[in-house]
């Protein structure tokens, strides 16, 4: 069964395996220049230790030995590259899919997630971005529900017009949704 | 509903009296601390006493009571249709509205003072990430029961003029209660109610201190007098041991048994009522409660047996409605809705009035077993690396101390396969119940279109032997079912969103 060519529910019994599967869903990859950035922001965060390296390198009262500087500077650049590298990785695994009726975002990559959010569910919609996603025409979609903090779905490395459209999309969506509703309190 | 004119309105000048206590409550709540410390200050000062102790407290008690008439003053209410407005606040005005469908839970409580007054505490309560609420400190019985009818959606229809005093009256003509407790249930619910470790932790300290000194005294007493030999006396360990052992079982014994009289004059008279579209429970002796709850916003359903109950055959069952509780009022928690001391025997029947039919639960699915050997093996690894790791480093090569450790790696081991025999779920399609605990244990059971957000997970481990874990996250938190088949993770998933996409239309 395709979800995209579904046109309304009924509420009949259903055996499990009639139900749509989320799997069956084709996952869009996030922004091309998502992975720039990933490296990009890794950098940034490393920029602190290496510069704190520098100096303390040309620093002539630091008590201990260059060697052990060095040491000390791998030991905690070797994490950032690791960092850096699972994010690249990540990057390209990470994707998000639309259906009718919710939105699935997929991320990991040995502890693997796919996450679904029904859009009935959505109690209201944002995307926001930071400078740095600004220079790489990203965006984030934050989706707020009523379960609190954990029920929220934030998916990142989104273009921004891409999460700009799927924004207005969802919104029209929702307002349908109560406007629908309410009418159904109404009668 | 004529009771109600939509005015704004103050209330009674009575309710002075009640905003005057309640406030002093909250103060002397909410500054426990400080009170303590005054409290030892006074006792171990010289130069403070009684006039002084005196004249604190009346200046406390004259600025709760200027502050008690400001607020009556200020506090201002309205009742509309389909809303309540609410315009308060002392130095700042403050104006609430609360549409009445947004209200998942009224709370009425008439504590003993207000009794003679004829006035009642309303809380309305409104689903947000943290719960959010109204209240209005004290209004006339009649008007607060009208209020309940509008937002149950109940004034639509006629209302017998018997249910307006109904909450007044004991005696009047009452609905047949779906579930009541007795003070014997309730008695067992505050012994096996997680209360005593809250009991303890208040009064476990300054308790043993005391136990502790007095029994000092009594030894050197004791020795001093000459009848009894203290050199034999601590020289026979498994005495005192004994000793020891039974002044805890006798402490816990006592702190049961106070926890269960709290129990009963919390609760008591508990009656559970179903009306068409809510339950309502009413109970306590000093502070008179009823709670409703609208049936539409009830989605889930948790049956709690704590270790000790578990050897009484007592359960307890909680209400669940939108709102993540924070998990520090988790623990005694006013807002959830508590039906306490159900025996065994009476659990389904609960179960089925709430969930408003019978429902032949499917039998349980267990954890995949490797579930437990992953935990244990990760477990023992860590544990008798660092067992090693002592025993390499400590001078002397001491054999305890790994020895202890390897002790505790088995403790926990043994822990490990309760917890994971205990976990299981199942499920029909239509509904799902998920079981977990380790000495107690806590079943709960939701409708398949409640559920907020599905997440299924999985990692290297649980990839090669074919398994995932399933987070489902519902209005008021979230579940967990490590460690199932992937296939089934992906039905009970697919299940989950077709019910939650289909059923209902409109968010919660």
């Amino acid at each position: 069964m395709n979800p995209h060519e579904e046109t309304g529910f009924s509420n009949h019994s259903v055996a499990p395996e009639d139900v749509p599967d989320y799997r069956d869903a084709e996952f869009e990859s996030l922004a091309p220049t998502f992975r720039r950035y990933t490296l990009v922001s890794t950098l940034i965060f490393a920029l602190p230790v290496t510069v704190a390296a520098l100096v303390a390198w040309a620093l002539p009262f630091i008590p201990l030995a260059g060697w052990k500087i060095m040491l000390i500077i791998v030991a905690l650049l070797i994490p950032l590259v690791l960092v850096g590298i699972y994010r690249w990785v990540d990057a390209g695994y990470r994707g998000w899919a639309l259906r009718q009726h919710d939105i699935i975002a997929r991320s990991g990559v040995f502890w693997r997630s796919i996450t679904v959010l029904p859009v009935a569910r959505i109690q209201h919609v944002e995307t926001t971005h930071g400078p740095l996603e600004r220079a790489h025409g990203l965006a984030r979609l934050k989706l707020y529900t009523a379960g609190g903090l954990t029920a929220d779905l934030i998916v990142i490395g989104l273009d921004r017009h891409a999460a700009d459209q799927l924004r207005e999309y969802l919104v029209e969506k929702i307002r349908k949704r109560d406007a629908e509703g309410s009418r159904m309190c109404d009668e | 509903m004529s009771e109600i004119d939509s005015a704004w309105k103050a209330l009674p000048i009575t309710a002075v009296g009640a905003l005057y206590v309640n406030g002093i409550q909250r103060f002397v709540r909410e500054n426990l601390i400080v009170f303590f410390g005054a409290g030892t200050g006074f006792a171990v000062s010289e130069s403070l006493g009684w006039r002084e102790f005196g004249l604190g407290a009346g200046l406390v008690l004259l600025t709760g009571l200027l502050i008690a008439l400001i607020y009556h003053r200020r506090f201002r209410y309205q009742v509309d249709d389909d809303s309540l407005r609410v315009r308060k606040g002392l130095f700042e005005q403050q104006e609430l509205k609360v549409r009445f469908e947004r209200v998942q839970n009224v709370g009425f409580s008439q504590p003993i003072y207000l009794r003679p007054l004829g006035l009642v505490r309303v809380t309305l309560e409104t689903p947000g990430a943290s719960q959010t609420e109204v209240n209005l400190p004290g209004i006339p019985s009649s008007e607060a029961a009208a209020l309940r009818d509008m937002i149950s959606g109940v004034a639509a229809r006629q209302t017998e003029p018997e249910e307006l005093s109904e909450f007044e009256s004991e005696t009047a003509n009452r609905p047949q209660a779906a579930f009541s407790a007795s003070a014997a249930d309730l008695f067992k619910y505050g012994m096996t109610s997680n209360q005593i470790w809250i009991l303890l932790a208040v009064f476990g300290a300054p308790a043993s201190n005391w136990v502790e000194s007095s029994l000092s005294n009594w030894v050197d007493q004791l020795s001093a007098s000459g009848l009894v030999d203290t050199e034999m006396l601590s020289g026979a360990p498994v005495l005192l041991a004994l000793f020891v052992g039974l002044l805890i079982l006798s402490v816990s014994l006592l702190l049961m048994a106070v926890s269960g009289l709290l129990a009963i004059v919390r609760f008591s008279g508990y009656r559970l009522i179903r009306e068409t579209d809510r339950f309502k429970s009413r109970f306590g002796l000093l502070d008179v409660r009823e709670k409703s709850l609208t049936l539409e916003k009830l989605h889930g359903i948790e049956s709690v047996q704590t270790a000790v109950g578990r050897v009484l055959g007592q359960w307890h069952v909680i209400g669940h409605q939108t709102g993540a509780v924070r998990p520090e009022q988790a623990m005694n928690n006013d807002r959830r809705f508590l039906i306490p001391g159900i025996d065994g025997k009476r659990l389904e029947s609960v179960l089925s009035t709430l969930r408003g039919r019978q429902w032949d639960a499917p039998a349980w699915n267990a954890i995949h077993p490797r579930f437990r050997s992953m935990l244990c093996s990760r477990v023992s690894v860590m544990l008798v690396a660092a067992a090693l790791l002592v025993w390499l480093l400590l001078p002397g090569h001491l054999f305890w101390p790994p020895l202890a450790i390897v002790g505790l790696n088995l403790l926990i081991l043994g822990m490990i396969h309760l917890h994971w025999r205990r976990w299981a779920y199942a499920f029909d399609g239509r509904r799902i119940r998920i079981r977990s605990g380790l000495f107690g244990q806590k079943i709960l059971e939701f409708d398949m279109a409640g559920c907020q957000q599905v997440e299924v997970s999985t990692s290297p481990y649980q990839r090669r032997h074919n398994l995932a874990s399933l987070t489902i996250r519902l209005p008021h938190g979230e579940q967990q079912v490590p460690y199932l088949p992937q296939a089934m993770a992906d039905k009970i998933a697919n299940v989950l969103l077709y019910r939650a996409e289909s059923s209902v239309e409109y968010g919660l």
